[in-house]
């Protein structure tokens, strides 16, 4: 087996070795991330009932994971983007500003920093504000910053023009594996050599009658009844890996993550950290919707491999753990087939119970997570757990684990058969 | 008749485009010079004059309007009646 020497900028694979160098998020359990960080930490439950984003009269579900006080139109807007209605800029642009905080006034070259902000669905709240609005109206129809406000490129383009990164720029939108997709592309971007930072995650923000009932009508989207203990207590309407498991909870939220390579975050003198030391991205070529284990394996071995490392030396898998029936029977099925007897010590939790599920932004949002887990040496739970006697791994239930983590692995998987996976190493001022 | 109350036009106008409250705006405001507001924003204001008192532009309108003046003409075509506050 190769390893990464610590001594050198680069690494088994002679690329310039990547690490991160700030973080930012926004979601249902605080503003910033250091507030999500805390309500994970503590087993808090961020969803809840909501009549006025989803009133009955349009929507199939009225709970969800909401950022509260924060948006256009009133409290919270930031009046930068104050124009641009789509609620999924505003709340990636406040995970940028806080993940570019630590470079703020740095004397790094703005043409040399790639700006990678993805999202699954954009701006179609606004697009959707817009089209009630137009069928009121006579012959003048939609508002003209529709289009600017729904393209899924605009949140990198706000970002660009607000904090001034010059550097190449995508918008990628891969479903649910949106966010992941980011990091790696940025990754990419440092390692070619076009850029010596990146600033990468997504935003999300889809709470429209055309996603939200598309999505309950697939039988994806947790519909609980009267009796249900989601119903009753929405805090508990999500809960992956379990018995009763129903369906995801969709939410909204942002996460962004500012990478840099070992030399530009020395010369900066930025703190460092994590480092991303593997990635894999693949394609199931198999069906529009269903994961299909035989790609999930081989991309969790992809990255495994990427980093140089066998599949025991991971000490913690973050999982996509949705909380759909096929998603975490199929997530446990690929881990047992990559880790074999490994798989039942492997410690393994879904925020998701937590967050909810906020599509695009969810994997950028458990990368943060498992940073900060490397950082702190704590493995977040997996809220809402009741054991399921077919999916017998550890899920580490209801109460964080303090313990000493070395290397982290994630993955996430898209609707249209995306798949990717990262795998983190604990910084060791090395 | 409709009539619309003149302040309540201007605040509108102001809110729409986000013009800053320290920018005065005149009857011979002009848009883009005097009040920052460029053509996407003018198309949100002329929409939002439409949803909020009912008065539609025509396409000729709008592509000559320039000027706080040029609404307050528009709206005097339709017999609109400007109240003062």
């Amino acid at each position: 087996m190769m390893t990464t020497s610590i001594s050198q900028n680069v690494d088994h694979r002679n690329r310039p070795r990547i690490v991160i160098v700030g973080m930012g998020a926004t979601s249902c359990l605080g503003l910033n991330w250091p507030a999500t960080w805390a309500g994970l930490r503590d087993g808090r439950g961020g969803l809840r009932r909501n009549t006025d984003r989803l009133p009955g009269d349009r929507f199939m579900t009225d709970i969800g994971g909401f950022v509260d006080g924060f948006g256009p139109n009133g409290q919270g807007c930031d009046p930068r983007i104050s124009k641009l209605e789509s609620r999924f800029l505003h709340l990636g642009l406040a995970a940028a500003d806080e993940a570019w905080k630590p470079l703020k006034g740095a004397d790094y070259d703005p043409d040399r920093v790639a700006v990678i902000a993805a999202s699954a669905f954009g701006g179609v709240d606004l697009q959707d504000n817009e089209r009630l609005k137009a069928e009121a109206r006579g012959r003048l129809n939609m508002g003209p910053y529709t289009v600017p406000g729904l393209l899924i490129n605009q949140l990198g383009g706000q970002i660009s023009q607000h904090l001034g990164l010059l550097g190449p720029g995508f918008g990628p939108s891969n479903a649910c594996a949106s966010g992941g997709h980011a990091l790696i592309l940025g990754a990419m971007l440092i390692q070619l050599g076009m850029a010596d930072l990146a600033l990468c995650g997504a935003s999300e923000s889809a709470f429209v009658p055309s996603i939200v009932n598309s999505f309950a009508t697939m039988k994806a989207l947790a519909i609980l009844k009267p009796g249900d203990r989601g119903f009753e207590d929405p805090s508990q309407a999500s809960r992956p890996f379990s018995s009763d498991r129903a369906g995801f909870v969709m939410s909204e939220a942002s996460g962004m993550i500012a990478l840099a390579t070992i030399d530009e975050a020395r010369r900066l003198k930025l703190e460092i950290l994590a480092e991303l030391v593997g990635m894999a991205i693949n394609s199931d070529g198999h069906h529009m919707a269903a994961p299909h284990q035989p790609q999930i394996e081989k991309c969790l071995r992809l990255a495994i491999q990427d980093a140089g490392l066998e599949p025991d030396s991971i000490d913690y898998y973050n999982a996509h753990g949705t909380s759909t029936s096929i998603n975490d029977a199929t997530e446990t099925a690929s881990l047992k087939g990559v880790y074999g007897d490994y798989a039942k010590r492997l410690p393994i939790s879904s925020i998701k119970g937590a967050l909810g599920h906020s599509l695009g932004a969810a994997s950028a949002l458990e990368a943060i997570t498992m940073i900060e887990s490397l950082r702190i040496g704590l493995i977040v739970p997996t809220i809402n757990y009741v054991e399921d006697t077919e999916l017998d791994l550890d899920y580490v239930p209801g109460q964080a684990r303090a313990i000493a983590l070395q290397h982290a692995l994630s993955a996430s998987f898209g609707f249209g058969g995306t798949n990717n996976a990262l795998v983190f190493r604990r910084w060791n001022d090395d | 008749m409709i009539e619309i109350r003149h302040d309540e036009l201007i605040q509108n106008i102001r809110t729409t485009a986000k013009i800053p409250s320290n920018v005065l705006i005149t009857s011979t405001s002009r848009f883009q010079e005097d009040l920052g507001v460029d053509s996407l924003d003018l198309v949100s204001v002329l929409l939002n004059i439409q949803d909020d008192f009912g008065i539609e532009w025509s396409d000729e309108e709008i592509s000559g309007i320039m000027s706080i003046s040029n609404i307050m003409d528009g709206l005097h075509k339709r017999g609109v009646k400007l109240l003062a506050a």
